[in-house]
């Protein structure tokens, strides 16, 4: 009797300590919950109103915004709209809101006095597929004055796939998006219980990642450190860093072609080779070429991708945002006002 | 190896049921190699070092000992401090030293770019130093005699649970205790268990998560407003308490497991009252190596008022300078030697108080409000302590006196209050146990419950977050 009593004991204090120990992790936002999900139709998107703390190469405090994008919500109807959408450098959870290069371009323009708004719509893994995918879906029916696509040569390979949707070319040559998801009934029952319950704690969030790991084959790294036998390529979805720039494949030509006419910009976040600048200028698409600041930058021996904290070489620093942002001021308002 | 890591979790299912089986002598062999690849896991050439450290103390102490001639013991006291000293002069102040007269130079047409030595602070060698040094001198004082069993020395200098960020032991206390390694009583044991998994969830769940916090901001700290700096302070505050007491903890459980008893390092600083108080709990076993071996060899509180503040003083600059190689840290010293003076100064010969006891209300917020001022003469101190430099620890200042206010002042709130309440449970549970192995006084079932949760989020969080080196290895 006595043993089954403490065997109580033990299972209620186990639960109410981890009950605590889940609150503490969530005030502290040490272990935050996932701030996506996965949504049927359109795949990889945040979770509203999400609060993130995330300690990359750098540092990010923020929240997703009620509309599911970053930064500020932009609602007015009298103002030309700009929409960036691009990857993880858009994204960029490395810098605070106020020096993101979207927060210090809209504090120029507001600065001047012109009437334009920028959304930030970028999302960590996003390729020109992904980018496609998500205009036509979010953005083309809230009619913006300009979308500015900002990508890495690498990122017209069409090569990394974030989940569903996918744009894919038929036998006959046609372009289609399918959605993996939507076929196979939805979500299944194991992504609604992630999305809406697992996803949603700390705790179960820690044990989602370490899962993750395991899967991944870095337990051997984590558990053995340097002791651990070298460790054996990762088979599963190509790293988009690790995939080849153009020539571009098909599908790219078929959907820069079905791109072209709208009012579409390409920012470039690292050097365009000359076949790639002939073909977008081929299709009349603006370029915005961001790299003259970047440049510069280097030239000042100021690093824009050198994280101090970390010591690493990452997406770009406060100091590459702000460089950035000039660019964009001098570049971005000839498009609108085209 | 960091305690903090899984390959080190392995290296004790290998070394507990190991040492278990042996017995007599071989306890020590065993124990001493794994000290040896332990240490050596970082970097194998630093175990030369522990070797010099061992042998030249091993046998300096015996001659000491032997010889009757004062002034030849006096020579074999500087031979063991010159050894001692000079290696930890070499690796840890050198480049300092050089740095710090390269200005003078410069002025006179030279420069000192040539002395400038590329490298590696060995991990916890001031430790080890300081560790062995008070050995020699404890034999030449007379309140020791030296080991005649090289082998067990040989463990008192590299002992793994210690070895690389203290408690500093005292040869007169951990000698013995080595020379008869025994197994650990049931009750070592599960004061060990319980001394681990708190020391690792202060270590992994407030010190790393904190530290994680901190870094970026001082960094570069430039990018940052008034509170956010304030916020990065304050965290590191709770960063190398809980980093440091975390550790020493271990460090406490590991030796319980083989049996072995180690000193207290820290007893709930931040529950001090006064800044002499908080010198009594922070550090213990620094402090007090401090305390017996530099300022009573300085003259102590034996040579009037005056000579007492400037032999406090000194010890405080040198306990500062003991930390790093940084005006920063002579700074830090130098505020604390300050502070202490200002403190004696009040008391005007009357003892400190040393630990309060709760009588009525009035009372506990008269206390409280005490701890908070020691805190916050405490963290102003920390500023200097963990700046890069005297030129950012003076901007953070500055940006405190221009205040300046960013977005996320309530969420930083949120976070830091968060941080403190669970830094301060565990401290106010150790504070009114007088134990900080509080858990034990816990009736059984609900103690386990505890100690498993606490163990479960700790391992799944160390399993997807890089460790984090102790602050105090750098030292």
């Amino acid at each position: 009797m006595k043993g089954l009593m403490n065997i109580l004991k033990f299972g209620i204090t186990t639960v109410v300590v981890l009950l605590v120990l889940e609150l503490f992790l969530r005030t502290t936002e040490i272990a935050p919950t996932k701030y996506t999900r996965i949504d049927d139709t359109l795949g990889l998107v945040f979770r509203p109103n999400a609060p993130l703390l995330l300690l990359n190469e750098g540092f990010y405090l923020g929240n997703i915004n009620a509309a599911g994008y970053l930064g500020p919500v932009r609602a007015s109807s009298e103002v030309k709209r700009v929409v960036l959408l691009g990857d993880s450098y858009v994204e960029a959870f490395q810098v605070f809101e106020r020096d993101h290069f979207a927060t210090l371009t809209q504090a120029e323009f507001d600065q001047k006095g012109w009437d334009i708004q920028l959304e930030n719509r970028g999302m960590s893994g996003f390729d020109l597929g992904q980018m496609y995918c998500r205009y036509l879906q979010t953005v083309v029916e809230t009619t913006p004055e300009l979308t500015v696509f900002f990508m890495a040569p690498e990122d017209f390979a069409v090569a990394y796939q974030v989940l569903s949707p996918m744009p894919q070319l038929t036998p006959e040559g046609a372009l289609r998006i399918s959605y993996p998801l939507e076929r196979n009934s939805g979500i299944s029952i194991r992504k609604q219980l992630e999305n809406n319950f697992i996803y949603t704690s700390s705790t179960f969030t820690l044990l989602s990642n370490c899962r993750k790991l395991v899967a991944e084959g870095q337990w051997r790294t984590i558990l053995f450190d340097k002791l651990a036998p070298t460790a054996e390529t990762v088979e599963g979805v190509p790293n988009k860093e690790t995939v080849a720039a153009p020539p571009l494949s098909d599908l790219a030509i078929k959907i820069l072609e079905d791109l072209a006419g709208k009012p579409i910009a390409f920012a470039t976040l690292k050097p365009y080779p000359p076949a790639l600048r002939a073909q977008l200028k081929k299709l009349n698409f603006p370029i915005i070429d961001l790299m003259p600041e970047v440049d510069a930058l280097r030239k000042q021996g100021i690093d824009p991708q050198y994280w101090e904290a970390t010591n690493e070489q990452g997406h770009y620093n406060q100091q590459g945002h702000a460089a950035i942002s000039q660019s964009l001021v001098r570049q971005l308002p000839a498009l609108i006002t085209n | 190896m960091l305690f903090n890591s899984y390959i080190f979790l392995l290296f004790l299912v290998l070394v507990i049921p190991t040492y278990r089986i042996l017995k007599g002598r071989s306890r020590t062999f065993f124990l001493l190699a794994c000290s040896y690849f332990f240490y050596g896991y970082w970097d194998w050439r630093f175990c030369s070092l522990l070797l010099i450290s061992t042998v030249a103390d091993f046998l300096i102490g015996q001659r000491l000992f032997a010889a009757t001639d004062d002034r030849l013991r006096k020579r074999f006291l500087w031979l063991s401090m010159g050894i001692n000293l000079g290696i930890l002069g070499f690796f840890k102040y050198f480049n300092f030293f050089v740095d710090s007269f390269e200005p003078m130079v410069q002025s006179l047409g030279g420069h000192l770019d040539f002395l400038h030595l590329n490298i590696i602070l060995p991990v916890g060698i001031s430790f080890y130093t300081f560790q062995t040094m008070s050995y020699t001198i404890d034999i030449y004082r007379k309140r020791i005699e030296p080991t005649r069993d090289f082998w067990s020395f040989a463990l008192f200098v590299a002992f793994f649970p210690q070895l690389v960020a203290g408690p500093i032991e005292r040869a007169a206390d951990l000698l013995p205790r080595l020379e008869k390694l025994g197994l650990p009583t049931r009750e070592q044991f599960r004061q060990g268990m319980a001394l681990i998994v708190t020391g690792m969830f202060k270590k992994v769940m407030l010190g790393d998560t904190t530290g994680r916090l901190v870094d970026p901001i001082f960094a570069q700290s430039e990018l940052y407003r008034s509170d956010e700096l304030l916020f990065g302070l304050f965290l590191f505050s709770i960063q190398i308490y809980a980093d440091f007491s975390g550790y020493s903890s271990i460090a406490r459980g590991l030796a319980k497991l083989l049996g072995v008893e180690l000193m207290h390092n820290f007893q709930q600083p931040y529950l001090s009252s006064n800044i002499t108080e908080f010198w009594r709990r922070w550090h213990i076993s620094l402090s007090s190596w401090l305390k017996d071996y530099l300022y009573i060899s300085l003259g102590g509180n034996r040579q009037g008022t005056f000579r007492t503040h400037i032999n406090l003083m000194t010890t405080m600059l040198l306990g500062g300078l003991w930390h790093g190689s940084n005006w920063t840290f002579v700074i830090w010293g130098g505020l604390h030697g300050t502070y202490l003076i200002l403190h004696k100064l009040l008391l005007k010969g009357a003892k400190p108080t040393t630990h309060f006891e709760y009588q009525n209300a009035g009372q506990l917020g008269k206390y409280v409000l005490k701890v908070v001022a020691t805190f916050l003469l405490v963290l102003l101190t920390w500023l200097f302590f963990r700046a890069e430099g005297l030129g950012q620890a003076l901007e953070v200042l500055s940006s405190f006196v221009h205040w300046e206010t960013g977005e996320f002042s309530g969420r930083l709130l949120k976070i830091a209050l968060a941080f403190l309440v669970v830094t301060m449970a565990i401290d106010i549970a150790e504070y009114y146990t007088k134990k900080h192995t509080f858990l034990l006084k816990v009736p059984n079932g609900i103690r386990q419950g505890i100690m498993v949760s606490m163990a479960l989020i700790t391992l799944l969080y160390l399993f997807q977050a890089k460790p984090l080196p102790f602050v105090y290895f750098q030292f």
